[in-house]
């Protein structure tokens, strides 16, 4: 839902930043190399999760999805990320890992 | 027969001055382009009316091609008060073409606009930014084929049932481009730059159906968004009572100087006061506010010079703390006289003032942007005409180069068009200055023909007696006369 308004690039861009800013954190993204990633693909982080618990993956991608929309809200403030990503807000937490990205 | 034909609503922009610069609104379900280079507004101007209009019912598509980053224009863009975040996503949409255009496929692109307006059935579609699909194009030095995108886009838009605008970079107007002939409106954004001071003007080349106002119009970018300033003499309001009226008439605040006068300065009129530095322009000017408040009424001055409020006698600055006196106290270094009339005239209206001082005209000259100083006379003559049609009477001061040699009045010509003029002087007289003073013009009214000493006391302006006896005292060193002439008073003049 958010592509469509600042193009699959500009998400792409955002998704590497969060991964950057989340790997010190959660040593296990180390494997999703930002050089290999193409828009909408997350096949790295999905082959990456999948050698983790199921704790330590919510706990990843929360993170990650935290990071990442911490990233959008700086940049195009609270209240308008709010909107743009209001579907994502609708489910049950932040810190639960969205659909697409379980494993 | 006239109620068969085609009735052409027209949009309120939301911008203050387009509408009445497009002539009353933007004609409903028109294709309008709004040019101009990197960093002239395009984006704000179209976010400020996309703000305005959008609502549930008549949703708004805006489609970003490969131009600015969404991202920073919604970070940008949001700074403005007009940006209503609530409307995302509602009434406002915004669609990113940026892989789209990116294939160079302009086929893919017009597809996907198609696909998308059929899908949300918008009231109003904006596409930002044209150049940019224009350099996408492989085909750089066919532009056969990106003409007949252009075209295709625009009889598509015309289509739609929709307000459409394309927003693009072109660096002239003189391009033979297609796209201009289509559209039925043409938006020209430019700056012009002289020296430090840039100015933002905007042009409306072309608006199909209704008499735009001609020529470029000064706006200005600021945190509530855009602003036009439309000429004044054109948005000046019809107040209650605008004629002049010879039969009433306003004290001065000066003794003497109204019976100079022929009783005081009629109302609605204008007066010049010019003299050289230091010869109490500015004091005569306050002096005339004070007065004016003593009978009740309230004042603005607009003051250019280089001085706080307490410099301009204690009087006057107890009346501007009081709030009875509005102050237009402009030090921007790009005004247009188009702006200043603007704040002045709302703080005309703000506080129901009746006397206006404008101090001087070489301090409003010198505030000006380079670029307007070249048609100041006749920006000043539509700024007079203006403020008359309020009913305000106004009081302008003139630094006068001393001249000995000749009598002249106003370095701008600006003489013609007051209705009375008073001219301060320096002479010598035993080796001193003297100032003197003459109301030279009041038209249609009887005033004196007397060159007046004066001298200023504490603040105040004290008309004395004619220095009898002497001639030739606009020459600055007046000699004996033979025989003493008194002065007439009642020379009807003009």
């Amino acid at each position: 839902m958010l592509s469509p308004v600042i193009g699959p690039g500009g998400v792409a861009a955002l998704y590497q930043r969060a991964l950057y800013v989340t790997r010190p954190a959660y040593p296990s993204l180390k494997a999703v190399r930002e050089d290999t990633l193409r828009p909408g693909d997350f096949a790295a982080l999905r082959l990456a999760l999948a050698q983790q618990t199921a704790e330590q993956v919510a706990a990843t991608n929360g993170a990650l999805l935290q990071a990442f929309c911490d990233l959008l809200a700086n940049l195009i403030g609270i209240s308008l990320t709010e909107r743009l990503l209001r579907s994502v807000r609708n489910l049950p937490a932040a810190d639960a890992a969205p659909p697409q990205d379980s494993t | 027969m006239s109620a068969r034909k085609a009735k052409i609503a027209r949009l309120a922009t939301g911008v203050p001055g387009l509408d009445e610069v497009l002539g009353g609104g933007l004609p409903e379900l028109s294709f309008n382009l709004i040019a101009g280079p990197p960093g002239s507004g395009k984006t704000t101007l179209a976010h400020q009316i996309m703000f305005a209009l959008a609502t549930r019912k008549r949703p708004a598509l805006y489609f970003t091609v490969l131009g600015e980053p969404p991202l920073k224009m919604l970070r940008y863009q949001q700074q403005f008060e007009f940006f209503d975040s609530e409307q995302v996503n509602s009434s406002v949409r915004f669609i990113n073409l940026a892989d789209d255009t990116a294939s160079g496929d302009l086929e893919r692109v017009l597809l996907r606009i198609v696909a998308e307006v059929e899908a949300y059935g918008p009231a109003l579609v904006f596409v930002d930014s044209f150049r940019s699909v224009m350099l996408a194009s492989p085909d750089d030095g066919k532009s056969f084929i990106l003409q007949h995108f252009i075209q295709r886009l625009g009889m598509l838009m015309t289509s739609w049932q929709a307000t459409t605008f394309l927003l693009g970079e072109y660096q002239t107007e003189t391009d033979p481009n297609p796209v201009f002939t289509v559209a039925d409106g043409l938006i020209w954004l430019r700056q012009s730059q002289h020296g430090n001071s840039v100015v933002r003007k905007m042009e409306i080349v072309k608006m199909r159906g209704q008499r735009t106002l001609p020529g470029l119009h000064t706006f200005r970018i600021s945190s509530a968004g855009i602003e036009v300033f439309a000429p004044v003499a054109l948005s000046a309001p019809t107040a209650t009572a605008n004629v002049p009226r010879a039969d009433i008439r306003l004290q001065m605040g000066v003794p003497l100087l109204d019976s100079m006068m022929g009783g005081g300065l009629p109302r609605g009129y204008s007066l010049l006061v010019a003299g050289p530095s230091g010869s109490g322009k500015s004091i005569l000017a306050s002096a005339f506010l004070v007065e004016g408040a003593r009978a009740g009424e309230t004042g603005v001055i607009a003051a250019f010079e280089q001085r706080s409020n307490s410099a301009r006698g204690r009087a006057l600055a107890d009346l501007i703390a009081a709030g009875r006196v509005g102050v237009v106290d402009t030090r921007a270094p790009d005004l247009s006289v188009e702006e200043i009339a603007r704040l002045l005239i709302d703080e005309i209206q703000r506080l129901q003032a009746s006397r206006v001082v404008i101090d001087s005209l070489s301090g409003f000259e010198l505030a000006l942007a380079p670029s307007f100083r070249e048609g100041f006379r006749e920006s000043l003559s539509r700024l007079v005409s203006s403020l008359a049609a309020t009913g305000v009477s106004v009081l302008m001061t003139s630094e006068l180069e001393d001249r000995y040699t000749d009598l002249r009045f106003s370095p701008y010509g600006t003489a013609f068009m007051t209705d009375a003029i008073i001219v301060q002087r320096y002479i010598e007289v035993e080796s001193r200055l003297q100032r003197v003073l003459a109301v030279v013009k009041l038209r249609g009214s009887e005033h004196s023909n007397e060159l007046r000493l004066f001298h200023i006391d504490a603040g105040d302006i004290r008309i004395g007696d004619m220095l009898a006896g002497r001639e030739g005292l606009l020459g600055g060193r007046p000699s004996r006369a033979h025989e003493n002439e008194a002065g007439v008073v009642g020379d009807p003049h003009d």
